[in-house]
């Protein structure tokens, strides 16, 4: 997709009101680079010189910058709000438009993604990567493109943890909100004979379905676009992963307690600490223990039994 | 030793729904950050804030890891609340949508103070004043 980047040059006094504008007009979302609060690390933590344009801290401007979809006509409207900036802040705003698509930021972290390992036996290689596996290690191919699951993340760290140590073979494993279907993967590795995979995203399931083709599970993982607190009545299963967020893992809770029986287990995670108190309080109230937490800054993830 | 920085972007965005779609997309991918992984944690952080506007401060390290600090709402957000009108005006040079008063201006830029990079209150009350107007919105005593 294509989309007109709108940056307009101005000074910091005009920035709210700028990005007041490009809110108005329907942007979703603004960025504000100011050499200013940039300079401010400098002398901090380290600078790395590299990393910005010197001529980006050299002068005084602010920039905020906006994207719309190609066919999206802005530019009277905003010229004219400009002007009365103008007439407000004494201030000449300058207006560049250019051209992006998506392509030229979903890419550029590739760069920096590389193989890992996590857990006693489980290895993520990204797909352009080459990897030898040692004794005793699983290999997960993936190219998460732009869905959630690279395995770096504490949120799916936690899982994968899990999955390392709860699946043994045989399971039968739900995957509530799959991403780029790296923990299916995981699962279905380490033994799993059958994994429903679903996503509210559509882009993740399509992209969680070429990672089940690339690794060869098209047999054991079934991907599909919807919601599970609603689709998790029609399963059975021994395990369900959930690295969502806390709301979701609570709403959640109530549907898992009904379609788990005793002794299997819920792994929750993508769980902020300040909501943990809210998740722990379902869990418990649907008959869940709480048998491990993993925990890394401000990130929580449970194994939780039914008892 | 502190990791080095590479890199600060500063975000205005929805709370609770941040995607890889711009702004989001192209304002972390020039420093090579993995998009989903901010906007799994700016979602899960703002889930409770949802119909707001919430700025991020985002700093990006050499390893490309980051962190971010959430910022006060945007002035727009909180003038038009002070104002209790909807949306800003398309044509703000004539067509006003609403009133705000001097006091609530000072509010305002006391409560932003710190984000605005302000130099004084002064310039702070500058800056709400100027984007309450720029807004359409009037300033009455």
């Amino acid at each position: 997709m294509k989309w007109k980047e709108i940056s307009v040059l101005t000074e910091g006094v005009c920035v709210e009101a700028i990005a007041g504008i490009f809110h108005r007009l329907g942007s979703g979302g603004v960025i504000i680079e100011d050499p200013q609060a940039a300079r401010k690390y400098i002398n901090k933590d380290g600078w790395n010189p590299e990393s910005v344009s010197p001529d980006f801290l050299d002068h005084e401007f602010v920039v905020v910058k906006a994207y719309f979809p190609e066919e999206r006509q802005v530019l009277e409207e905003l010229r004219s709000s400009l002007d009365m900036v103008k007439d407000n802040f004494k201030v000449e705003c300058r207006v560049f438009i250019d051209e992006v698509r998506d392509e030229d930021w979903e890419n550029s972290w590739k760069k920096y993604y590389h193989t890992f390992k996590i857990g006693e036996r489980l290895v993520i290689k990204p797909s352009w990567e080459e990897y030898q596996a040692k004794d005793g290690e699983v290999i997960i191919d993936i190219d998460p493109g732009m869905a959630f699951g690279t395995g770096i993340h504490a949120s799916t760290r936690f899982c994968m943890k899990f999955v390392d140590q709860y699946v043994k073979g045989g399971e039968s494993i739900v995957d509530a909100g799959c991403g780029s279907g790296i923990l299916s993967i995981a699962a279905a590795k380490l033994g799993a004979v059958r994994v429903f995979a679903m996503d509210v995203d559509e882009l993740a399931v399509k992209i969680a379905r070429e990672n089940i083709a690339l690794n060869g599970l098209k047999d054991v993982i079934q991907a599909q676009t919807g919601d599970i607190v609603e689709e998790i009545g029609q399963q059975r299963p021994d395990m369900i992963l959930a690295n969502i967020t806390a709301e979701v893992v609570s709403l959640l809770i109530p549907e898992a307690a009904k379609v788990l029986a005793p002794g299997t287990y819920l792994f929750g995670s993508g769980i902020v600490d300040s909501r943990w108190p809210g998740v722990k309080k379902q869990l418990e109230e649907h008959g869940f223990e709480i048998e491990q937490m993993l925990t890394d800054v401000d990130w929580i993830g449970v194994a939780a039994k039914k008892l | 030793m502190a990791k080095r920085v590479m890199g600060k972007v500063s975000l205005q965005i929805a709370a609770g729904k941040a995607t890889p779609a711009p702004p989001v997309g192209p304002a972390l991918g020039q420093y090579g950050v993995n998009i989903m992984g901010f906007c799994k944690e700016y979602n899960a952080r703002t889930a409770n804030q949802t119909g707001y506007i919430v700025p991020v401060e985002i700093t990006v390290f050499e390893d490309r890891s980051f962190t971010f600090v959430i910022k006060s709402p945007p002035a727009s957000d909180l003038l038009k609340k002070a104002a209790s009108v909807e949306k800003g005006s398309g044509e703000p040079n004539r067509k006003k949508v609403g009133k705000v008063t001097r006091a609530k201006l000072e509010e305002i830029a006391a409560t932003k103070k710190e984000d605005l990079n302000a130099n004084d209150i002064e310039a702070a009350i500058k800056m709400i004043e100027g984007t309450a107007r720029s807004m359409g919105l009037e300033v009455i005593d």
